[in-house]
């Protein structure tokens, strides 16, 4: 398996047991290299639409990225995952935004 | 002076009722990292200079010490829950990284990388669900690494924020 097929494996919906809340509808993964050039990934959780933002605790944010994060090193993955949460929605720009 | 930046920086993320602007969403990020790391500096300083107000002059003074980069190196090394040789070396065999510290250590490296993001990468876009859950994570991992008892294994971790590269490269 390649060095991406094993991080894209750690990193299953239908095997990485996230918590239930708040509902994950995808994790997406990309090579990184990060501010001081060392080898990283970049890690997209795609909530659910119907999440309340304003709801979701601090807790329950650690809580889904430790899980992710240790699951890459179970697997012997070193890199650090910098984790984003996003809904699919917010991706569309806009031109007014800046 | 940690617990006015994490206002500030909801206050900045929730600004627009609607769309969010870059501007309000970047500087958002900024005061949530700079909120981390004024926590640990503080912290650290509170350990080495003591915790009464009269002290505090000097816990200032020291915190001009602490460098991002190393600071993103040493909680880069407790994030992966393992120290390099060098590092580790003499410690006892029973040392291990507790859950609160790895946690916090994680935090400020994806913090710190996203701060370098919003204040000089014009092409990386915000969005508010990602700064509105930081700031609940920094909230929640200073929260825990607060209630953690003094151990030898926090003492440590917090003097390597200001040790690490002189304690790495032996």
């Amino acid at each position: 398996m390649s060095a991406m097929g094993k991080i894209r494996a750690a990193l299953d919906l239908k095997t990485l047991e996230l918590p239930e809340k708040p509902r994950i509808v995808a994790v997406e993964v990309e090579e990184y290299v990060d501010w001081y050039g060392d080898d990283a990934l970049r890690v997209w959780v795609i909530l659910a639409e119907e999440e309340d933002v304003a709801q979701i605790s601090g807790k329950a944010v650690l809580a889904l990225k430790n899980k992710i994060h240790e699951s890459l090193l179970k697997d012997g993955i070193k890199a650090f995952p910098y984790i984003s949460l996003l809904k699919a929605s917010e991706r569309i720009v806009s031109v007014d935004e800046e | 002076m940690y617990s006015d930046l994490l206002d500030q920086a909801k206050s900045l993320a929730t600004l627009d009722a609607k769309k969010p602007k870059q501007a309000n969403l970047r500087r958002a990020i900024s005061s949530t990292y700079y909120a981390l790391f004024h926590f640990l500096v503080e912290e650290e300083c509170r350990l080495i200079i003591g915790t009464q107000h009269g002290q505090l002059p000097y816990r200032q003074v020291l915190g001009r010490a602490f460098e991002h980069q190393t600071m993103k190196e040493a909680c880069g090394s407790f994030s992966g829950g393992t120290l390099k040789a060098a590092v580790a070396k003499g410690l006892p065999p029973q040392f291990t990284i507790l859950g609160p510290i790895k946690s916090i250590a994680r935090t400020f490296v994806d913090l710190q990388e996203k701060r370098h993001l919003a204040d000089y990468d014009r092409t990386e876009r915000f969005l508010r669900s990602d700064v509105l859950t930081l700031v609940e994570q920094v909230e929640s991992v200073i929260e825990e690494f607060s209630a953690l008892a003094a151990t030898n294994e926090k003492k440590f971790f917090l003097a390597c924020l200001l040790a690490w590269k002189s304690l790495a490269r032996r």
